[in-house]
């Protein structure tokens, strides 16, 4: 038993590669003395701002990419490489008003939490929340012409490398239920939540401190991330599907008012 | 090593609470027509704070005259061993349930709506005999069994214990559902 003992701690002082993230890197930040990575498909690594091999200019060479990304179980980052050619950067465009998008009110709470029952259950293990939530949706646009929202929890860099959390996003469809005369939002989380909840219980069951996350309609004022927040809080229409979408909005001007179906092909590849 | 985790498992089970405190599976619960089908169970998260992490599973369950299929994985960052059983109850608990005010649903305060253990998914359905072992860290699960008093799993519950700090704690729970014979096929 010793012996088992021994070589279970040799090997337990090698890193070993948990996790393999495949995806474009989203964005790089400094935190304390760590950089974090985030991906696009919401995961993030940490890296010691002393990392020789795997230094800031190497991985913001990166950023926009598609990378394959090893990583330990504590989400440090044991490696990196590049699977495609370096991207245009985006170019600013001129503000443009974003297109109405009337929501379907959904008639009582009781037709929400029947919604909630009614979405598809046969997701995927290790499925992207992105992915979820847009066949969530679609299949409700699709089947019964009710026009969801999404709404985005989007995690500081203070408070994912204070809780060492493994994502920096998550998203989930949205109804506006009529309760009593009155216009709730409800949050159809189905992989997380039993019933449909508030944006209050939402956020208090993905945030540890139990902090509200500060709504905001501007991705920029959650990217350039200021460390005094735990998370904001972004609504969009049912057809976005990241918050790059989110940002391209902002950057460029650019909105959807439809269902991409290769965005829906994807989404049902990866998650169903 | 084998020996050592049925032991551990024992002591775990004897301390938590979540079988019976004579050790055994309940056995006084009537028994109920027997449910051919396929069903399934979203795992979901409670006690998140004691977690650290986001915990969620799916068990797949096929039943077919007295033969038992059942599939679960369960995804968390503990790599510890994680007890999962069918209870008696058609809820699952939530923070409504936490009587003594602690910030968490513990495993007596949980069988006040998810009521006793009905089945253990351990790693032998068929003996159904304290002390087998159960899953451990990020696991994949499946088992198979021939049951002579197969009951009714429709609308019951099945909970998942086991943090670092607590192995004994709730970590999720699902409602048990019929599922149309297309799917999961």
């Amino acid at each position: 038993m010793k012996k088992i003992i021994a070589l279970g701690l040799i090997f337990g002082t090698l890193p070993t590669i948990a996790e393999v993230v495949r995806s474009p890197i989203h964005s790089l930040e400094k935190v304390n003395n760590n950089y974090l990575v985030k991906f696009e498909n919401g995961r993030v690594a940490f890296l010691s701002a002393n990392h020789k091999s795997l230094g800031l200019s190497n991985l913001n060479g990166l950023k926009g990419r598609m990378v394959e990304a090893k990583l330990a179980r504590d989400y440090s980052l044991l490696s990196i490489q590049s699977l495609e050619a370096p991207l245009k950067a985006l170019e600013r465009a001129e503000m443009v008003e974003p297109p109405l998008y009337e929501a379907t009110i959904v008639s009582s709470f009781n037709e929400a939490k029947k919604i909630f029952k009614r979405l598809n259950p046969n997701y995927k293990r290790a499925s992207e929340c992105t992915n979820r939530a847009h066949i969530w949706a679609s299949e409700e646009f699709k089947k019964n012409n009710l026009k969801s929202m999404k709404i985005f929890v989007l995690f500081t860099a203070s408070y994912i490398d204070r809780v060492r959390f493994k994502w920096w996003f998550h998203v989930a469809p949205m109804l506006t239920v009529n309760e009593g005369g009155k216009i709730e939002r409800r949050v159809l989380d189905y992989m997380f939540a039993h019933r449909p909840l508030t944006v209050r219980e939402w956020t208090n069951q993905l945030v540890f401190s139990k902090r509200p996350c500060l709504p905001t309609t501007k991705f920029s004022e959650y990217d350039v991330n200021p460390q005094t927040e735990d998370c904001y809080l972004m609504d969009a229409p049912m057809y976005d599907w990241t918050p790059t979408d989110l940002r391209n909005q902002e950057i460029q001007g650019k909105y959807k008012t439809e269902f991409s179906q290769g965005e829906i092909r994807a989404a049902y590849s990866e998650a169903f | 090593m084998k020996k050592i985790i049925p032991g551990l498992c024992l002591l775990i089970l004897t301390s938590c609470g979540g079988k019976e405190k004579d050790g055994a599976v309940a056995n006084d619960i009537p028994q109920e027509m027997r449910s051919e089908g396929i069903f399934k169970a979203i795992l979901r998260p409670y006690n998140f704070t004691a977690a650290g992490w986001i915990p969620n599973g799916m068990a797949d369950i096929k039943i077919n005259e007295n033969q038992i299929e059942i599939k679960s994985w369960m995804d968390d960052s503990s790599n510890v061993v994680h007890m999962q059983n069918i209870h008696v109850g058609t809820q699952c608990p939530s923070m409504d349930q936490d009587i003594n005010h602690d910030g968490f649903v513990d495993m007596n305060e949980s069988i006040k709506v998810a009521g006793k253990i009905l089945m253990a998914l351990d790693d032998d359905l068929n003996s159904q005999e304290i002390g087998s072992v159960y899953p451990k860290g990020n696991y994949s699960y499946f088992q198979t069994a021939s049951l002579t008093n197969m009951r009714n799993l429709e609308g019951k519950v099945i909970i998942v214990t086991g943090t670092a700090s607590n192995p004994a704690l709730p970590i999720a729970c699902g409602v048990i559902e019929r599922m149309p014979d297309i799917a999961n096929n």
